[in-house]
């Protein structure tokens, strides 16, 4: 009998079944004279939950045997802690717990992440005021890490309200949170100034976006000891003066057009100096006002630890500011972001403080980098450049590394090649190991003179690199590299060669590798004797008798024609061919394992 | 505690400039490497300052297969002779900051090499690395949802009906 002719039966059929099916299973032949649908109902209902008890032990065990699971258990709380600190995707995505939802995978994520209670301690609003207790009572008294950051969608309501219970979180919790990031309001909440007049005595970082927003003077009471980083960006103040400065190592002031944040040149030096463990300084558009260099003080701040400093606004106001702070003698990054009304010559003014900042040291600076109009003009990298700048053809085998990139537009008649040449004089080349240099080539238009990054500027700027093993260059930049590699003279303003050694003074023992990209062939080397075409591989070749490393080349053309001449010029090159890594091998045979 | 074996020099030249390590995967794979690119491990460094005290060199067996090894002898070499902020002791704690450029093309492996990565790493106690993979789990699940986590690491649904309505799950703030 199938299921299907049970109506033809009606209860009967069922019962009888079932019964059966129960007896079987519980082995109790009362139920035969019983109420039988209610105890049906109730000993199938038992089956099912045992079923799903069942199945979820089994679950349990195929879990025990899976990859995840077999993660030391701090291994998967770290990696809940990257999830916890950016849940930004999640609530996006309208998931209002975030991170939290990692909970609800299996029994084992849970465990883990309410048995670690640093991961409750990132808040991150909007919240509701009975969720963010709840996982401050999670988090154990551990101080928290607050974030209010507008855009989500999930509240619908707008950015500028500070609901969800952040105020109150805050009025009663200030003194417990740890960081403070509050990114996308327009400060239009009295009650956020309220908030920030609290002190904060575990407060280490505080990160404030707000636009119109006044910060009061008396900020956190002037009681946040532990405060080491700062960052305001478009506040309409900000409390120079509070003595919650005076420990900060990490401050970045940006202020918005016509913003109140600007004091005087003497305020601010006076703060600054205040800061006597301050490392790195982000200045943006909040510099004190000076329309020329004329007037200047005896006031040098010299900040003792200071690794990083970034000026970004009118030229004269950066260049000021730079004259009046003593760089130390192990070197900073500098950062300049400058703009002028007036002509690109305007930026010579920099000139003195990037060579002879310091005086004394042989390297003021490590690494500097100058922007005109947003326009990368160059940037140095010295030794203590941080690897993470550092690309990845950029590393090489032994640390430290030294790099130079060289980037810049001249379409603002920029004096490109002067400056570089100052600010080589400032940065020691004699270890530099990679160099790479993009320029544009001049444009007539802009009715200025000529400047290329010629012979002359390679042996005057370089010849001292004689560690170079990594060199890539766009244009024009390469074809006077080659030259410059060549064997070359100078006699009465004209380059002449000797072919029979085409050995230059800009020989560079240790290259290994040469990038020249968009080069042209028909271009004519050394005084207008020789093509490149005919001109490099005599090159090549020099390197070679003179025990020289063989070069890893590469290069691209400007035109299918002479991509495919070439193609046939680098065939007839012996060129250093890596060999496949044993990793490579290795894998595949992991590969077939897996 | 590894299991440690004697050597003789022959195998593991070291008196030179550059002093070799063998190390021996659980597949009984051989693999020398120079002991100036494995001191990132803190687990090896002081194996080998066991070496020393002991004036003996022997090899160091260790419990994951050559193909791991050689992954992690891979991102050991990369980073050789640089200063990485998370190998620090006093570092902080992780935050928003990104996984660096190589390192996601290093870790761009299907998810159980990189959980076996993971793994190595942490018993190699070479914190960059742990940071990084855990970086690259946590970036492989964030914005999913409780489903599709559960496919990305191969975890089953092991919640009862009642664990699934606790009230650590009726927190939706």
């Amino acid at each position: 009998m199938s299921p299907g002719d049970a109506s033809v039966n009606g209860e009967n059929f069922w019962s009888v079944t079932v019964r059966s099916r129960l007896s079987a299973l519980t082995g109790d032949p009362s139920l035969q004279t019983s109420d039988v649908a209610t105890d049906l109902r109730n000993l199938l209902l038992k089956e099912r939950s045992d079923f799903l008890q069942e199945l979820h032990t089994i679950n349990g065990h195929i879990n025990a045997l899976s990859r995840t699971s077999r993660l030391p258990a701090e291994l998967l709380a770290y990696v809940f802690s990257f999830c916890a600190a950016d849940s930004k995707a999640w609530r996006e995505m309208n998931a209002g717990i975030g991170w939290v939802v990692v909970t609800h995978v299996c029994r084992r994520w849970r465990h883990i992440a309410l048995s670690h209670p640093r991961l409750w301690r990132y808040l991150d609003f909007p919240l509701s005021l009975s969720w963010a207790q709840e996982m401050i009572s999670r988090s154990k008294a551990i101080p928290c890490i607050v974030s209010w950051i507008s855009g989500y969608p999930r509240t619908g309501r707008p950015p500028s309200v500070l609901g969800d219970g952040f105020n109150e979180l805050a009025l009663s919790q200030l003194h417990g949170i740890e960081q403070l990031r509050l990114d996308g309001f327009d400060g239009t909440t009295q009650s956020l100034e309220a908030v920030l007049a609290l002190p904060a005595p575990d407060l280490t970082t505080v990160d404030i976006k707000c636009k119109g927003l006044f910060l009061p003077p008396n900020i956190f009471d002037g009681i946040a000891p532990r405060l080491r980083n700062v960052s305001v960006v478009g506040c309409l103040t900000f409390p120079w003066t509070s003595p919650i400065l005076q420990n900060v190592v990490n401050l970045k002031v940006e202020g918005e057009h016509l913003s109140f944040i600007l004091s005087t040149r003497t305020e601010l030096l006076s703060a600054l100096q205040a800061m006597r463990a301050l490392e790195k300084l982000a200045l943006v558009s909040c510099l004190p006002d000076s329309p020329t260099l004329a007037h200047t003080t005896s006031h040098v701040i010299a900040p003792p630890n200071l690794q990083y400093l970034e000026l970004c606004g009118d030229l004269f106001p950066c260049a000021d500011i730079l004259r009046h702070v003593r760089i130390p003698h192990t070197g900073i990054k500098l950062r300049l972001q400058c703009e002028t009304s007036g002509t690109a010559n305007d930026f010579e003014v920099l000139f003195p403080f990037i060579v002879a900042a310091g005086g004394t040291p042989p390297k003021p600076f490590a690494c500097i980098e100058v922007e005109t109009q947003s326009r990368t003009c160059f940037v140095l990298d010295g030794e203590r450049s941080p690897v993470n700048d550092i690309e990845s053809w950029e590393r090489g085998p032994n640390g430290p590394n030294l790099q130079l990139f060289l980037d810049w537009s001249v379409e603002m008649g920029w004096t490109a090649v002067d400056l570089l040449q100052a600010a080589c004089k400032a940065v020691s080349v004699d270890h530099l190991q990679y160099l790479t240099v993009d320029i544009e080539e001049f444009s007539e238009r802009w009715n200025m003179p000529p400047q290329k990054f010629d012979l002359p500027v390679w042996l005057d700027t370089f010849g001292r690199a004689k560690e170079l093993h990594f060199v890539k260059t766009w244009g024009h930049a390469g074809h006077s590299l080659c030259e410059a590699l060549s064997q070359a003279s100078h006699d009465g303003g004209h380059w002449q060669s000797t072919l029979r050694t085409p050995l230059g003074p800009l020989f560079m023992p240790a290259l290994k590798t040469l990038r020249l990209y968009m080069v042209r062939f028909s271009h004519l080397f050394v005084g207008g004797q020789l093509k490149l075409r005919k001109f490099l591989p005599l090159v090549l070749q020099a390197r070679n008798l003179a025990g020289a490393p063989r070069l890893d080349l590469e290069m691209s053309t400007c035109s299918q024609k002479m991509e495919d001449e070439l193609k046939e010029l680098v065939d007839s090159f012996d060129l250093l061919q890596e060999p496949e890594s044993d990793w490579d091998n290795s894998g595949s045979d992991e590969e077939s394992q897996l | 505690m590894p299991t440690i074996v004697s050597v003789d020099d022959s195998t593991v030249p070291g008196e030179g400039s550059s002093r070799l390590l063998l190390l021996v995967s659980s597949d009984n794979k051989h693999i020398v490497v120079e002991e100036d690119i494995m001191s990132r491990s803190r687990f090896i460094s002081k194996q080998v300052e066991g070496f020393e005290a002991t004036s003996q060199r022997h090899a160091i067996l260790l419990p994951f297969s050559s193909f791991v090894l050689n992954k992690v002898i891979e991102y050991c070499s990369h980073y050789r002779g640089y200063y990485l902020l998370e190998d620090d002791p006093d570092a902080a704690p992780p935050g928003r900051s990104p996984v660096r450029e190589w390192d996601q093309e290093f870790l761009d492996v299907d998810r159980n090499m990189l959980l076996r990565i993971i793994k190595a790493a942490h018993y190699l106690e070479i914190k960059s690395l742990v940071g990084s993979c855990a970086r690259a789990i946590a970036d492989m699940i964030r914005g999913k949802t409780t489903e599709e986590m559960r496919e990305i690491l191969g975890v089953e649904n092991d919640f009862t009906p009642e664990e699934e309505h606790s009230p650590s799950s009726k927190c939706t703030g």
